[in-house]
């Protein structure tokens, strides 16, 4: 059926760049070939690609850097001809314009692609279910986005994100583990942070300890430990009679870190109480955004509910999350008639939900009505946006 | 060699306005003037030969699309990715189980036991093996690790089926649209009889491929394509929908009690290096299997010539064709680094070495720096002035004889501007003046630029008509005079953080020992 | 107080410096230029250890440690220390592995079977769990214990005394 697979020999190249980590690998396939960070080393230096704002000439540094991650995409890990593939890039709603024509500019014009569809995040994940209405949560490494979406429409004026990344649970942890993380030094237990040269908390030690130690504790303990703590009129986590999971010794450098169980258990918690804004957490997130939901389609979204991106692949953050929700729909049932919402599961690991809706998509006869071709770039001399259409070949922004 | 090359102290300006260090450059004969073209502007090319680097197993594009660019019978080790080797053991089995079955109540305490031989991987740098997760050893080495499906494939596949379809569908539906002048309402007569009114309204067969579709939808999703039908409703009839969940598992219980061991738990880099199962804990990690890669062509973006041809061989690490820039370009080395005095001219010492084939004529050129600081986003703040500026040779590389370090004639005249002459390499003084900013401010490093003019004899034979039409002719050779600017940074202006002054070698100062004599 | 090697044990006589009250078990091998050093008390080596070329092993004081205060050194049987490896862990058990140029602290305890990888310094305060493998990024626990290295041994013994002088043991039966 060679008729039915036009590019069977030279499949589309479909690249999710995320925050931390970067998918990559051909459209058709069921997992990504790779899965690398996004960073690139440029003048011997490895850095992120969203560095570019902080760095002197960004957009010039943005686009070298690009040139660079794409060689080694195309060249390094995927084996193929730039000249002869189209590409699918999954793209978060939120990208900074300017990283968008850099992005375009590079492919078109350096790589030579074919064609360049971009597809939204959210938009994506829906075609890993086969599903049209959907409300689609993803857990990223800079923040937690919510977008609802409708027949191949992502609905922007519901979007709503939070700041609750994997960067911020770094952060927490970070200062929870400089509070309350001890070290044995000479045979007596010291607390880490009254060391006078102590190993750097670097992001990449903070992510092995977060994935080796600490977990989403259940609904239940979340509870007494909060019960304890408005008793006990105290914001510590030292000192409690709750018993919290047992200790564990963590190997950073020539020391042996003691992480208490607190640290643990408490670590993710950011996720699900915010004592500065109540709001801003994953809960009342994902309830405010169905709340605004149009009548008509509410229900659709409340039974459709899509967890994604490499967030909530933490230990029992899945759970911890329904039952909250559920928890707040029994508080105050007046929000929302409905008393459970409807997960799906999507046919991958979470991380790369995004990557396998592209990949897909990418496959499919139609992918070349949806992308931009390389004729076409050259004429417009841009990448048309989220929020332009095109009325007799000029852009118009709305 | 690889690391004093790739060094970003010294960076060559490419003809794309990129500065980046020798070791990244390539050169195109064919274009005139010779340009220097980067590792960022040639146009690469992936050889249609893959193969796998470890067994050299070499197949085409679409067997390895076929078997996901994974050779089946090499590992990585999925602890620390490192190779992983086939070790072999004997193990005792009894004797063929037809056999035993035979004298079963014959079977003694000392059944004849016979040896055989199983494998099992090991990685020879963690010592992690296939034993250490449970992984049965095999009798036969090729093949012997199965390939482990991805466990969403089916569902994947058959969501992919589904979306062909529709997708079709939907292209139908726009081809149809490209075309309003033919009698589009023939289309909507009836379902089933839809095709065959295409067929009669399409005399001039424009409609052929949009037939064709159509054909293969209709046979496909066995569906004809009634308009009454909408694609989410067709859609649902090829596909069971994604269920979906009311909750996810708990946590278990002893998992809050239980003392938790960090070192049975993958990381991130573990679970990425398998990204169609990201296992979580160690006991669950499987060897990963080789990709197979391809060799990489690189041509000039201007004419499309190569620059560089590795040989299709795939055992042979040699090239067909490589015009890399460290062939023809003079190299240009920092010797020494003195303590910098800033409005003053300081000594520094350059190296130059020549690898071209013949000799070459260099001479220093002061480019006026805001011309080309513009450029590639060097600031330069230091001035360097050479007080020689005429032509200097440099010797082509003679393997064949070692001269000692010795100045030649010419060299005493320029007044010890020339101070190191060996085989193909000169070392030369300059001045280097670094200079406060507009803003009165110290500068924090010092970079300088310079021209460095080069004449060398390249043979005529550069483009292939002329070639041709000059019968071969080798001796023909012409001069080509080529300004390559280069941007030399020395590093910071306060030498601070262990950084030291890097003083005059020993073997400059013997040389200009041997010229005072 | 010189050393003390046991019947069997090959100690080379080049480049060798035992320091101290050094105890060699029997059938150990000891390579040219290997340092062992008992500063801070005696050190006592137990039977079929491969030390292989400038491997240290030395038991000493730290500084502000009480000098009369001895700490006697233990390792056990069967190990294996290759080429530039650096100990000052005061009890070694049986059956490790310190691969070339490891380096070990005198507070680390090092238990059975356990592999210090090549370039790994340790210089916790812990006991090693059995058969803890250690390399540059990670730690992980195995199975079972490294292959044992007594062929490798017997090789050596048999091939080393065609090249090398041999120091004389002086003592029939081991402490």
């Amino acid at each position: 059926m060679n008729f039915f697979e036009p590019f069977a020999d030279k499949p589309a190249i479909v690249v999710d760049i995320g925050q931390a980590y970067t998918k990559c690998g051909f459209a058709g396939e069921p997992a990504p070939h790779a899965i690398i960070p996004t960073q690139v080393t440029l003048n011997s230096e490895c850095q992120s690609l969203f560095t570019y704002k902080l760095l002197p000439h960004g957009l010039e540094t943005l686009k070298e850097m690009l040139i660079e991650f794409f060689y080694n995409i195309y060249y390094k890990i995927l084996n193929a001809n730039s000249r002869e593939r189209k590409v699918v890039i999954v793209e978060s709603i939120l990208t900074a314009s300017e990283f968008r024509h850099t992005l375009a500019d590079v492919l078109f014009n350096d790589f030579h692609a074919i064609s360049v569809l971009c597809i939204p995040t959210h938009l994506a994940c829906t075609y890993t279910l086969g599903i049209s209405r959907a409300m689609v949560v993803d857990f990223g490494y800079n923040d937690c986005q919510l977008m609802p979406i409708s027949d191949g429409y992502s609905l922007t004026n519901l979007c709503s994100f939070a700041k609750l990344g994997a960067q911020h649970l770094h952060e927490h942890l970070k200062a929870l583990i400089e509070k309350y993380a001890m070290v044995t030094l000479g045979g007596e237990k010291v607390l880490f942070s009254s060391l006078s040269s102590r190993p750097a908390l670097t992001e990449s030690v903070l992510e092995d300890i977060k994935l080796k130690c600490c977990f989403v504790t259940s609904f239940d303990r979340a509870q007494k430990i909060y019960q304890e703590m408005e008793l006990k009129k105290t914001d510590s986590f030292a000192g409690l009679e709750f018993e919290f999971a047992p200790d564990c010794d963590y190997n950073l450098d020539s020391l042996i870190m003691h992480i208490p169980g607190q640290v643990r258990e408490m670590a993710c918690e950011i996720f699900f109480k915010n004592e500065i804004d109540p709001d801003q957490c994953l809960q009342h997130l994902i309830l405010d955004t169905l709340s605004k939901a149009p009548m008509d389609l509410k229900r659709e979204f409340a039974s459709n509910v899509v967890l994604a991106g490499g967030g909530c692949m933490l230990d029992g953050l899945k759970p911890r999350l329904v039952k909250e929700i559920n928890f707040l729909l029994q508080k105050c049932p007046s929000v929302f008639s409905a008393q459970k919402l409807s997960y799906h599961k999507s046919p991958s690991h979470e991380n790369y939900t995004a990557w396998l809706g592209a990949a897909i998509f990418g496959s499919l006869d139609v992918l070349d009505f949806y992308s931009i071709q390389n004729s076409r770039y050259k004429e417009l001399k841009k990448l048309p946006d989220w929020f332009t259409i095109e009325i007799r070949n000029n852009l118009v922004q709305i | 060699m690889a690391t004093l090359i790739d060094s970003n102290k010294v960076k060559y300006l490419c003809s794309c306005k990129r500065l980046k260090p020798l070791s990244y450059l390539y050169y195109c004969k064919y274009c005139k003037p010779l340009t220097l073209k980067c590792k960022d502007c040639v146009i690469h090319e992936i050889d249609q030969k893959f193969f796998c680097t470890n067994c050299l197993d070499n197949k085409v594009q679409k067997e390895v699309m076929a078997v996901k660019y994974k050779c089946s019978s090499c590992f990585n080790c999925p602890n620390c990715k490192n190779l992983l080797l086939t070790r072999a053991s004997s193990v005792k089995v009894p004797k063929d189980s037809a056999a035993s079955n035979q004298s079963l109540e014959q079977q003694s305490p000392q059944t004849p036991q016979q040896p055989q031989k199983v494998y099992y991987l090991i990685c020879v740098f963690c010592r992690w093996t296939t034993r250490e997760v449970g992984i049965p050893d095999v009798t036969s080495v090729p093949d012997g690790w199965k390939l482990l499906e991805n466990p969403f494939s089916k569902r994947v596949q058959e969501l992919t089926e589904a979306y062909k379809v529709i997708a079709a569908r939907e292209k139908l539906e726009k081809d149809r649209k490209k075309f309003p002048t033919l009698k589009r309402r023939s289309l909507y007569i009836s379902g089933s009889s839809a095709s065959s009114s295409i067929l009669h309204s399409d005399k001039y067969g424009i409609l052929a491929p949009a037939q064709k579709r159509l054909a293969v939808t209709a046979s496909i999703g066995n569906q004809n394509l009634d308009p009454q039908i909408t694609i989410e409703q067709q859609f649902k009839s090829l596909i069971k929908p994604a269920e979906t969940v009311d909750s996810f598992d708990e946590l278990p219980e002893d998992f809050f009690t239980k003392q938790s061991n960090i070192n049975s738990i993958t990381s991130i880099t573990q679970r990425h290096a398998n990204p169609d199962f990201q296992p979580s804990k160690t006991s669950e990690l499987y060897p990963l299997n080789k990709f197979y890669q391809s060799k990489e062509s690189k041509r000039c973006s201007g004419c499309e010539h190569n620059v560089l041809k590795p040989e299709s061989n795939i055992i042979s690490i040699k090239f067909k064709l490589h015009q890399m820039a460290v062939f023809l370009v003079p190299e240009v080395r920092i010797v020494t680094i003195p303590e910098w005095k800033i409005n003053e001219p300081n000594e520094v010492m350059l190296s130059v070495t020549n690898r071209y084939e013949g000799d070459v004529n260099i001479s220093f050129v002061n480019l006026a720096d805001d011309k080309v600081s513009n450029l590639s986003n060097f600031e330069a703040n230091a001035r360097i002035e050479f007080e020689y500026q005429d032509s200097v040779i440099i010797d082509r590389q003679d393997n064949s004889k070692v001269v000692p370090a010795q100045l030649k004639q010419t060299d005493e005249q320029t007044k010890g501007f020339v101070c190191f002459r060996r085989d193909n390499k000169i070392a030369v003084k300059c001045l280097v003046t670094p200079m406060t900013k507009p803003t009165n401010k110290e500068p924090d490093y010092v970079k300088c630029i310079f021209g460095l003019k080069c004449s060398i004899n390249m043979p005529e034979s550069s483009s292939p008509q002329i070639q041709s039409s000059s019968s071969g002719s080798k001796e023909n050779f012409t001069n080509s005079v080529i300004t390559h600017h280069v941007f030399v940074d020395f590093g910071p202006l306060k030498l601070e953080n262990g950084l030291k002054v890097v003083p005059k070698p020993r073997y400059i100062d013997d040389c200009l020992k041997t010229l005072v004599k | 107080m010189s050393a003390q090697i046991a019947q069997g044990a090959l100690v080379c006589e080049d480049r060798v410096e035992l320091v101290g009250d050094v105890t060699i078990g029997t059938r150990t091998l000891i390579h040219p230029s290997v340092k062992i050093i008992a500063e801070a008390g005696p050190v006592i080596i137990g039977e079929n250890n491969l030390i292989e070329e400038q491997t240290v092993i030395v038991n000493k004081f730290k500084e502000g440690d009480d000098r009369n205060n001895i700490k006697v050194m233990i390792i056990g049987d069967n190990n294996v220390f290759e080429v530039g490896t650096y100990s000052e862990a005061l009890k070694i058990g049986d059956n490790n592995i310190f691969e070339c140029k490891s380096k070990v602290g005198r507070e680390v305890t090092v238990s059975n079977g356990c592999i210090i990888g090549a370039m790994c310094e340790l210089n916790t305060n812990e006991i090693l769990q059995d058969n803890t493998i250690i390399t540059v990024k990670q730690r992980r626990i195995a199975n079972e214990k490294p292959q044992s290295q007594l062929s490798q041994l017997d090789f050596l013994s048999k091939l080393l005394t065609n090249f090398q002088k041999f120091k004389k043991p002086n003592t029939t039966v081991r402490t």
